[in-house]
């Protein structure tokens, strides 16, 4: 019987309940399939539980595999219940959340590591390696893919996501709720006067549509004239481009700055520097925008207050 | 001075000979396979046994089992095929990759990746690799079928090569996210993690009839020794040994490089030191060069498990590592080119 | 027990090298094809080896070779050609041993028989004391003797050889000559079954391309002496190797002379035209 860890509002990827039922079809030994089947009748007692009520038994143990994946476990998920996140996930320069994840075991995204911690729900995200993902999938473990997000409407939904899959809706509900209020309260201030505002990454590389980076911008009042001009998703930047645009705002994310490296030579080219003095400079952490949490608006605020005149 | 007596044939040199250094490597593999399942590897490092008892089946035969079979046979048919194509061009250079194979089918695990075939369960990722070798074999056999001759198909080879590997570069640049290219990335640098049963029973069954194929051309392989000519002479059709050769080799290693991404090196150093050892002759390299594979690749694989605490490093670089140096060392120790 | 070639026309091209010949050769004869450089001497060979696309047949013992089935004629015609390539620094013995290849069935290992016609071979080429050397640490000449003994290792009623001798020292090049033409003449020499069947089967056929004409001329049964890709004369070596033949086709003035009885031809002045 394939389980629904999705909430009903989005429907559950077709490789998720594909991966479900295939767990149920190889299951390899009957030591798995009987662990599995009291992890899926734990997890259903779960589902069924009408939101609000307290839980009739323990929360699923969760194990995460991918950055993005921690974050969202150690924001939505009771200390007692995260068994073990990636390592990435403790690296300040990667994580938002590094001093919370130090807390807990750090595991390096194989199989066999997770067994050891015997989960019952893996987090993993839609790029997590896919040998990995189809291994777990094959011995019984259910593993919740999270695509990346696009959005901010995509951080509230992979919150309920997450929510639901460790076994606290309710919370996730109410994460997305204030995700929304801010949300809210971040469009009502922004500036009358939209500035024209270009991003510029480590190795020349800039934010198009449909990015959490641009969406934020957009949320906080500021044009990307990358996305204007076109770019979908991500690309490289030309500095005639950036200079031609004559953007008053330039966003720079940072990304191990104080490592020196070839991306980050670019941030020092000399067009760049003049544009720079022409206009605002707004620094946005890498973190911020590397995966969506409710965190991540903090840089909406960031952006806002840069862009006012 | 005419000889008169007639000189006893010395034991040592005949096949058996080969025999015994194949059984010596076969006897090596095991070790390292035997070795492979009770190593493990967890967030602290290397691990020694099969966890706790609850999950040591599964370990045993859901984990370890498969990455070892894999490294046996993948090991094994990079080192029979090097071995082959070193006698096929008689030329002590020549690597399984030269004919595109491995390019073709990185090209189409590449492609897989590209459109977010990749999930978790579908088998598209190892299919998107064979169909890429495949191809590669089909574009090798339009570009220098109709001639045959050995410098077209080094060329057709390297013409492949290139344009896989630029159509490659193409999907990077147009990758959907950087996850994607990096996950593309990875693959390509060739890995045993996390592979399971059915990665096994995908590529036993292109492995299987390409490794027959190779094994048949072995006294076509000796003949060339002569060149063509005296080849011919001996009954031997060039262009038949040939495509054997190829054709086996585009089967088995498609179906390698489509389960564990490109892994180079072996297939040239493992034919390397045991040439010496078989007196050179083509023929008896190529199963102790299965076996040398096999073991070598085995062994690297153990040295991955074995690294301190961290992501795991990927099979390619060992390869390549070991690679290297042993190059330095062929340049630095060079012989005369042999009499043509 | 004859090796014929009926209107055998070999074409690189546009260039004809070959032009219709028809020739009968049979076993005991050691045949030395003569002639200028690019008279067609090697594509003849090549043809009658079976080696070389051309226009015509050639049977042996009434078979065409194309009908056969290509152990059968590798058993049957060993060749050796002008330059032959060798790639892998194999040990002499191991060279020569290849010869037996076409006797030898998939997968087996060398019988009593491929032994023995190894060891016979290197005997016959007095490049026995070689045998355990690897072939890339021979002389040119040490290598050559080694290459023809692995194709008298085929033991094969017809031997066909391309300039055997251009790289041996003088000493050497008689044992070779006197070598092939016992070859040729015993019987009993060759592995092939039908040879105590045939009443008339003597010996071997051997062909050699040769340019040294005193050699041909004392050890060769016969002579086929080729200008411009014909035929030009067919016969005994001293009604074939004249001294107006040589100056017309070879255009060299030579010294025609008998030495204790055997013929001794010396290129002495090139003819100017």
């Amino acid at each position: 019987m394939p389980l629904s860890l999705s909430p009903p509002s989005r429907s559950p990827r077709a490789t998720r309940s594909r991966a479900t039922r295939r767990a149920e079809d190889s299951r390899p030994s009957s030591l798995a399939r009987r662990a599995s089947a009291v992890r899926a009748v734990a997890v259903a007692l779960l589902v069924t539980s009408a939101p609000g009520a307290a839980p009739a038994s323990p929360l699923p143990s969760v194990a995460s595999i991918n950055l993005c994946a921690d974050q969202l476990v150690l924001t939505l998920a009771s200390p007692e219940q995260i068994l073990t996140v990636s390592w990435l996930a403790a690296d300040p320069e990667e994580s938002m959340l590094a001093a919370q994840a130090k807390r807990y075991p750090l595991n390096y995204g194989t199989a066999e590591e997770l067994l050891r911690f015997h989960p019952d729900v893996v987090i993993a995200g839609a790029y997590t390696n896919p040998f990995t993902r189809a291994l777990l999938a094959r011995l019984g473990y259910p593993v919740v893919e999270l695509e990346p997000e696009t959005s901010v409407a995509d951080i509230a939904a992979n919150l309920k996501r997450v929510a639901f899959a460790i076994g606290r809706p309710e919370h996730g509900d109410a994460l997305a709720a204030e995700l929304r209020a801010r949300e809210d309260r971040i469009a009502a201030a922004r500036p009358a006067h939209a500035p024209a505002a270009v991003v510029v990454r480590p190795g020349g590389f800039t934010v198009g549509q449909h990015s959490l980076a641009d969406d934020i911008m957009t949320l906080a009042g500021v044009r990307n004239v990358a996305a204007e001009q076109g770019l979908d998703r991500w690309g490289s930047l030309s500095m005639e481009t950036l200079l031609r645009s004559r953007p008053e705002l330039i966003v720079l994310t940072g990304y191990r700055a104080s490592q020196s490296s070839l991306a980050n030579a670019t941030l020092a080219h000399p067009a760049l520097r003049r544009v720079r003095e022409a206009g605002r400079t707004a620094w946005v952490p890498a973190p911020y925008w590397a995966c969506g949490l409710p965190e991540s608006l903090d840089s909406a605020a960031l952006l806002e207050r840069a862009a006012a005149p | 001075m005419t000889e008169l007596a007639r000189v006893a044939t010395p034991a040592s040199r005949e096949p058996r000979g080969a025999w015994h250094l194949s059984g010596a490597l076969a006897v090596l593999a095991l070790a390292a396979a035997a070795t492979s399942l009770v190593i493990g590897r967890s967030s602290s490092g290397p691990t020694f046994g099969f966890g706790g008892p609850e999950i040591a089946s599964i370990v045993l035969t859901e984990i370890r089992l498969p990455r070892t079979l894999l490294a046996l046979l993948v090991g094994g048919t990079l080192g029979l095929c090097g071995a082959a194509l070193q006698g096929l061009l008689r030329n002590p250079l020549a690597e399984p990759g030269l004919l595109g194979a491995s390019s073709g089918a990185a090209f189409g695990a590449v492609l897989v990746f590209y459109f977010g075939l990749a999930g978790a369960d579908s088998l598209a990722l190892p299919a998107g690799a064979v169909v890429g070798s495949l191809a590669a074999l089909a574009a090798l056999y339009a570009l220098a079928g109709k001639r045959g001759d050995f410098l077209t198909i080094v060329l057709a080879g390297i013409a492949i090569n290139a344009f896989a590997a630029a159509l490659t570069s193409l999907a990077l640049n147009f990758a959907p996210s950087p996850y994607a290219a990096l996950e593309i990335l990875f693959w390509m640098l060739g890995s045993l993690a996390d592979r399971s049963l059915v990665h096994v029973a995908l590529a036993l069954p292109l492995m299987l009839p390409g490794w027959l194929l190779v094994i048949s051309a072995a006294r076509g392989l000796d003949a060339l020794t002569l060149g063509e000519e005296t080849a011919a002479s001996l009954g031997f059709d060039a262009r038949r040994t040939q495509w054997l050769v190829i054709g086996g080799t585009a089967l088995a290693v498609g179906g390698a490089v489509a389960v564990t991404g490109v892994v180079g090196f072996v297939g040239l150093v493992v034919p390397h030191l045991l040439r010496g050892r078989v007196g050179h002759h083509p023929s008896r390299l190529l199963v102790p060069s299965f076996f040398g594979g096999a073991a070598l690749t085995a062994v690297a694989d153990i040295a991955i498990r074995l690294m301190p605490p961290g992501p795991e490093l990927k099979l390619g670089v060992v390869t390549a590592l070991l690679g290297a140096p042993f190059f330095l060392n062929l340049i630095v120790r060079a012989r005369p080119a042999s009499a043509a | 027990m004859t090796l014929v070639a009926r209107d055998v026309s070999v074409a690189y091209g546009a260039r004809v090298a070959l032009k219709p010949t028809s020739v009968e050769l049979a076993r005991g004869e050691l045949v030395a094809l003569v002639g200028p450089n690019g008279a067609g001497k090697t594509s003849l060979l090549k043809a009658l080896a079976g080696l070389l696309p051309h226009s015509g047949t050639v049977a042996w013992s009434g078979d065409a070779l194309d009908s056969l089935a290509p152990r059968v004629r590798a058993r049957a015609i060993a060749y050796l050609p002008q330059t032959p390539a060798l790639h892998w620094p194999l040990l002499a013995r191991e060279l020569v041993a290849l010869g037996r290849l076409p006797h030898r069935a998939y997968g087996a290992a060398p019988g009593d028989a491929d032994r023995a016609a190894t060891s016979w071979a290197l005997e016959q080429t007095e490049t026995a004391g070689l045998a355990e050397r690897s072939v890339d640490r021979l002389s040119t000449g040490e290598r050559a003797r080694v290459l023809l003994a692995r194709a008298l290792a085929v033991r094969a009623p017809v031997l066909l050889v391309d300039e055997p001798i251009a790289m041996l020292d003088p000493y050497h090049q008689l044992q070779v000559m006197a070598m092939l033409r016992a070859y040729a003449s015993a019987p009993q020499a060759t592995d092939d079954a039908d040879a105590s069947a045939a009443p008339d089967a003597r010996g071997a056929l051997v062909v050699a391309v040769l340019h040294d004409l005193s050699l041909a001329a004392r050890f060769c049964t016969r002579v086929l002496l080729l200008d411009e890709g014909v035929v030009v004369d067919d016969d005994r070596p001293e009604r074939v190797l004249n001294a107006r033949a040589l100056e017309r086709h070879y255009r060299v003035e030579p010294i025609v002379m008998t030495h204790e009885g055997e013929p001794l031809i010396l290129p002495w002045r090139r003819l100017e035209r």
